[in-house]
């Protein structure tokens, strides 16, 4: 066998790459060094017991109203507020990355049982907006954990929805999405940002994770946030 | 159950397939068995119905260095070999994988956030308990058919992957 040819997906679309892509993309270039080779390997040991990247000055919400699986518009600042909040981008035709985030997320919370950080609410964003519909995302997380919410962005075009991905990803400092070129049977494969954002009671992120945090380090990790610590 | 009967059953799984707890990724030494063989082939039960991947353990228990070039079941309209990964603008994809190496003495496992054989377009919506055929074809070995077993969702978290099997 001979070298793998060039991969189609180098052919790939990057979301929303217009100006408001751009700017995005500008911003994901310069995000944040995950202090830790970008495999997927599980994560070394972290420091102070802790996961994930202190963020110094803290994330912001991105404030813009997503549409949830039952269609109703989802402000996500105020629906949020004062929760401890997960938020991950990912995708329904994701077979390995993204349900095994959120199934470690869900199996976390079954770690935690009860009391602080045992009920966080979790947000999924669908960054495929051909194939993730909400019909779809509700299937999706039915399977996964049916108190996750699923998320689509508003909009009238896919312009306009690609972008309310892209400009709320900018917030939170996440390089746009990327969709692959299709094979003959319409399949593609999507880049989605793998970090997964946590916020806490105070309404901002103060720590940005990797989307491969085991789920003994949730159990961690998730309790001490929500009671307001985060180093 | 009785404990003692359950880690007898354990123990005898292990023997039957020595890799079921210890893989360790690509180039983990395996005992000569003189074969090339796929082992632990399973796969969940996924929460989209239309994708899934499957998770097995390749060991080519040959002196000859091999590569798996092919992949195939009747259940799916695309099959292909991917491996996830993530670049360095943090984006988490897959890159498709057209030849696998699979050296001489070693095993190669498919592990979670890594390599996968990725089923697209699935006919039917796969069933915990039953069991589906995959057809791996290799440079040298030839072709093998492989028995997966469907298991329920929810058994793979990120506790799963390769650094946690090292013990
Ligand atoms: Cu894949």
């Amino acid at each position: 066998m001979t070298a793998a040819p060039t991969p189609p997906w180098s052919r790939r679309r990057v979301l929303g790459f217009g100006a408001a892509g751009a700017a995005a993309l500008a911003l994901g270039a310069c995000s944040l060094d995950r202090g830790s080779s970008p495999d997927t390997d599980a994560e070394p040991e972290p420091k102070g017991d802790w996961s994930g990247t202190l963020l110094d000055p803290p994330f912001p919400k991105p404030d813009f109203t997503f549409t949830d699986v039952d269609g109703k518009p989802y402000p996500i600042v105020e629906k949020t507020k004062g929760k401890l909040t997960i938020l991950f981008y990912g995708y329904t035709n994701c077979p390995d990355v993204c349900p095994i985030t959120l199934n470690t997320l869900a199996r976390a919370k079954d770690g935690i049982g009860s009391g602080p950080g045992s009920n966080p609410l979790v947000l999924f964003v669908g960054v495929d907006v051909d194939r993730d519909t909400p019909e779809v995302l509700k299937t999706y997380l039915n399977a996964i954990d049916p108190e996750f919410v699923g998320l689509t962005p508003t909009g009238k075009t896919k312009a306009e929805k690609e972008a309310m991905i892209v400009d709320s990803l900018a917030v939170i400092k996440q390089a746009a999405p990327e969709i692959g070129e299709p094979d003959e049977d319409g399949n593609y494969i999507v880049g989605h940002p793998s970090a997964v954002t946590v916020y806490t009671a105070d309404d901002v992120a103060h720590r940005l994770y990797p989307s491969n945090v085991r789920q003994s380090q949730w159990v961690k990790d998730l309790p001490r946030l929500d009671k307001g610590t985060y180093t | 159950m009785s404990r003692l009967i359950r880690l007898v059953l354990m123990v005898s799984a292990l023997v039957v397939l020595p890799l079921a707890g210890c893989g360790s990724g690509d180039g983990a030494k395996a005992e000569a068995s003189g074969e090339l063989r796929v082992l632990d082939a399973t796969v969940e039960v996924p929460p989209n119905p239309t994708t899934a991947s499957i998770r097995m353990v390749v060991d080519n228990g040959t002196g000859t260095d091999d590569e798996l070039v092919g992949v195939a079941s009747s259940v799916a309209d695309t099959v292909s070999v991917h491996r996830s990964e993530t670049d360095a603008k943090g984006l988490a994809t897959m890159v498709p994988v057209k030849a696998l190496k699979i050296p001489a003495r070693s095993k190669v496992t498919f592990e979670p956030g890594g390599l996968h054989v990725m089923l697209e377009g699935l006919s039917g919506s796969l069933k915990a308990g039953t069991t589906i055929k995959l057809k791996l074809t290799f440079a040298h070995a030839g072709s093998r058919t492989a028995t997966v077993r469907v298991v329920p969702f929810g058994s793979t978290t990120s506790d799963s992957s390769a650094h946690d099997m090292e013990h």
